[in-house]
């Protein structure tokens, strides 16, 4: 555990768990999992927002038992060697998954903004902005995450919009699709929901740690309950084929909205959009420099520099749509391993190590 | 003190950074807003394309001014409109896309790609057939505003008011991309320097087959819209009867018992209405239960015709096959497509009238 001063309320746990799962993946979610799940897809959004849920559950029951951060616990279970090789992965996903986020983001500026924009400068400025925030330390960056949330929530009431042109009698008939179609899209859902692992990292900034799994969970509610009404307005206002074309069907929504005084939203929804990138950034990055500094146990602010300039890199030299979706699968792959295969066999493992170890004391003693 | 400095200078530096973005400035001013653009095809493979924009007067009025080009892309007749003005066009504000009558029957999907490939077009472009040479249709200027305006201020009008079903590029695209359901577009021409909105065309995926015309529209708006209000009909009956009705508001219900067979669809139409017009003398109850019974008859009738209408040319505006679709797991849209050439389709009216304005 942290020193007091450094803690925050366990009420705050909501909007780190909510804040770094709502990023770019909203944007454009819909056609990867209606190509699959058509007009079921709402479904897949609920299934993966309960398998997410199961995750955090017995994320908490590893952390609870340890109340150490996975870089220690790996220690623990694994000696040193073998236990920063594992944790060096989770720091390459961590950094992996900051690079997807802001490149994602930054071709959404490109194809919808400003096509001509020189991405050097433009990433070079999120650089020193993400400096600024991280090197602050944690409770820094969970206001941010509390910003990330609390200012951007108007964005979700435009949605509401396109109601008026929506068809939802689209949404019948209920249960057209086989489940394997059911699980594809389920597979494919959960990736919207990633980036909780960094509650692996922040466990020990948490007062009361073990009260803060409600927040997490309700956090998590939260993402799914945007998740699931956007999903089901784009149901109604797109038709199957319509939608298999739209890269960024969120952002199509917003093609319909117009107001008396704006006419066109998608530059304000863009714009507003930083914010609610920001944190997505942010978190995993602290996470990648609290680990590094955690193994090799050197100066916080030169290994951050050392990470923006990896990240700083990556965004100048991926280029294309294809390289970035292909980015993004890889990620995504590597994201599912971690959390549904690596994570369930290391809480495991923990149980039965802990189990051995509490024997052997008794038996000494 | 070195401190500060150094503070100062990354400062400075940041607030310069963002000049060097790149980011190409368009002031208002500076470049040409169109309203409208036209397409039409003069040989086989090559379009003509009509710009509106506003030509803003010192005096406050507004100029109509048009721009025509011929090329194969709609994006290259961009360029050779650019070679035409002083101002660069962009499209940011385009509010109607009009496309000739013929132009509309060889399929207008190819000329809404770029359309909808371009993220600064919105959502809510009104599209429409032009039955009149578009290119003299836009040159002309109808009112104190550029013809762009006109025509989307007409529509918009007419969509408020209740005569023509709720239109825009997003409802097109929707119902062509959409199994079980045809689009439809308003068409407008040229009448005595005047433009006229006279009919509505009737599309198969994207190509026009068929046109309704103005007296026509009521029935295209109660059938196509589950909920409509505002619109008005006219009835004659009698010797010299007269009576024009206005809706308070239409409710359509599809009743599908067995879905992707041949046996019968039920259309139920319910409409709550009040009088506007009456031509013989007094409205007494009786008369007003006669009205009822005699509109609704007339209302079936002609909503059966025009359902026959729709059959015959295989193509499906109310999205009768769309409701099937809704309904049925076994779903099949070549199969339904031939079913839907024989399948019967009966409409159930029921008028009730629960006004007649302020005087018996």
């Amino acid at each position: 555990m942290e020193k007091k001063e450094l803690q925050i309320s366990p009420f705050l746990v909501f909007f780190l768990i909510h804040s770094v799962q709502v990023g770019v993946g909203v944007l454009g979610f819909q056609r990867v999992i209606m190509k699959s799940a058509g007009n079921d897809a709402w479904m897949a959004v609920i299934a993966g927002g309960i398998m997410v849920s199961a995750v955090i559950w017995y994320m908490y029951l590893l952390l609870n038992r340890h109340q150490k951060n996975l870089i220690d616990i790996h220690k623990i279970l694994f000696g040193k060697w073998i236990g920063n090789t594992f944790s060096f992965i989770w720091i390459c996903y961590w950094l992996l998954s900051g690079i997807v986020v802001l490149r994602s983001y930054i071709e959404v500026v490109e194809v919808w903004v400003f096509p001509t924009i020189n991405i050097f400068m433009f990433a070079l400025i999120f650089m020193i902005l993400i400096y600024y925030c991280v090197s602050g330390g944690f409770r820094i960056v969970t206001g941010l995450s509390f910003f990330g949330v609390v200012i951007p929530f108007y964005i979700f009431f435009t949605f509401f919009f396109p109601i008026e042109y929506a068809h939802f009698q689209n949404l019948l008939p209920v249960w057209n699709h086989t489940i394997k179609e059911m699980s594809v899209a389920t597979k494919d859902m959960v990736l919207g929901y990633l980036g909780i692992s960094t509650l692996l990292m922040y466990y020990p900034y948490i007062k009361q740690a073990k009260k803060s799994q409600k927040w997490a969970q309700l956090g998590h509610l939260l993402t799914v309950t945007i998740y699931l009404i956007i999903i089901i307005i784009s149901i109604g206002f797109y038709s199957e084929e319509q939608i298999a074309k739209e890269i960024w069907a969120t952002l199509s929504l917003w093609k319909i909205v117009k107001m008396p005084f704006v006419e066109r939203f998608e530059y304000i929804g863009i714009t507003s959009w930083v914010i609610i990138i920001l944190p997505n950034i942010c978190l995993p990055l602290w996470a990648a420099t609290k680990g590094i500094q955690q193994i090799f146990n050197t100066k916080p602010k030169k290994i951050l520099i050392m990470l923006l300039f990896i990240l700083f890199c990556a965004m100048i030299s991926i280029r294309g749509r294809d390289n970035i979706n292909l980015l993004n699968e890889y990620m995504s792959k590597f994201g599912i391993i971690l959390l549904f295969t690596y994570l369930p066999f290391i809480t495991i493992i923990s149980f039965f190590v802990m189990k051995r170890r509490r024997e052997k004391l008794e038996k000494n003693s | 003190m070195r401190r500060i400095r150094s503070l100062l200078l990354i400062f400075v530096s940041i607030s310069y950074l963002p000049g060097c973005m790149n980011i190409k400035q368009r002031v208002l001013d500076d470049i040409q807003l169109a309203t409208a653009a036209s397409y039409e095809h003069i040989e086989e493979d090559t379009l003509q394309n009509t710009v509106v924009f506003p030509n803003f007067q010192t005096d406050k009025t507004v100029k109509n001014v048009t721009l025509t080009a011929k090329a194969s892309l709609s994006k290259e007749i961009r360029d050779k409109h650019s070679l035409q003005s002083d101002r660069p066009i962009v499209s940011g504000k385009i509010e109607v896309l009009l496309y000739e009558k013929k132009t509309a029957e060889k399929g207008i999907i190819n000329l809404l790609d770029t359309v909808q490939r371009d993220p600064s077009v919105g959502l809510n472009v009104y599209l429409v057939v032009a039955e009149s040479n578009p290119k003299e249709l836009l040159s002309k200027q109808y009112g104190n505003i550029d013809t762009g305006m006109f025509l989307s201020n007409l529509i918009e009008q007419n969509i408020e008011t209740g005569l023509i079903h709720k239109t825009n590029i997003h409802q097109f695209l929707y119902k062509y991309y959409s199994q079980g359901i045809d689009p439809m577009l308003p068409m407008i021409k040229q009448k005595d320097g005047k433009i006229q909105l006279h009919a509505i065309g009737l599309f198969d995926n994207d190509k026009l087959v068929d046109q309704i015309d103005e007296g026509k529209f009521f029935f295209v708006k109660i059938l196509v819209d589950s909920k409509s209000e505002n619109d008005s009909y006219e009835v004659k009956f009698g010797e010299g009867e007269k009576a024009s009705i206005f809706n308070i508001n239409s409710k359509r219900k599809f009743d599908i018992p067995k879905p992707m067979t041949n046996s019968e669809i039920t259309i139920t139409l319910k409409l709550k209405s009040s009088i506007r017009e009456y031509t013989n003398g007094k409205l007494t109850m009786g008369k007003m239960k006669e009205l009822e019974q005699i509109l609704e008859k007339d209302i079936k009738k002609k909503s059966v015709e025009l359902i026959k209408r729709f059959q015959e040319k295989g193509i499906d505006p109310i999205g009768i096959g769309n409701a099937v679709k809704t309904k049925t797991r076994q779903w099949d849209e070549k199969k339904w497509d031939e079913l839907y050439l024989s399948i019967p389709i009966n409409v159930n009216v029921s008028v009730d009238i629960l006004e007649s304005g302020i005087i018996n």
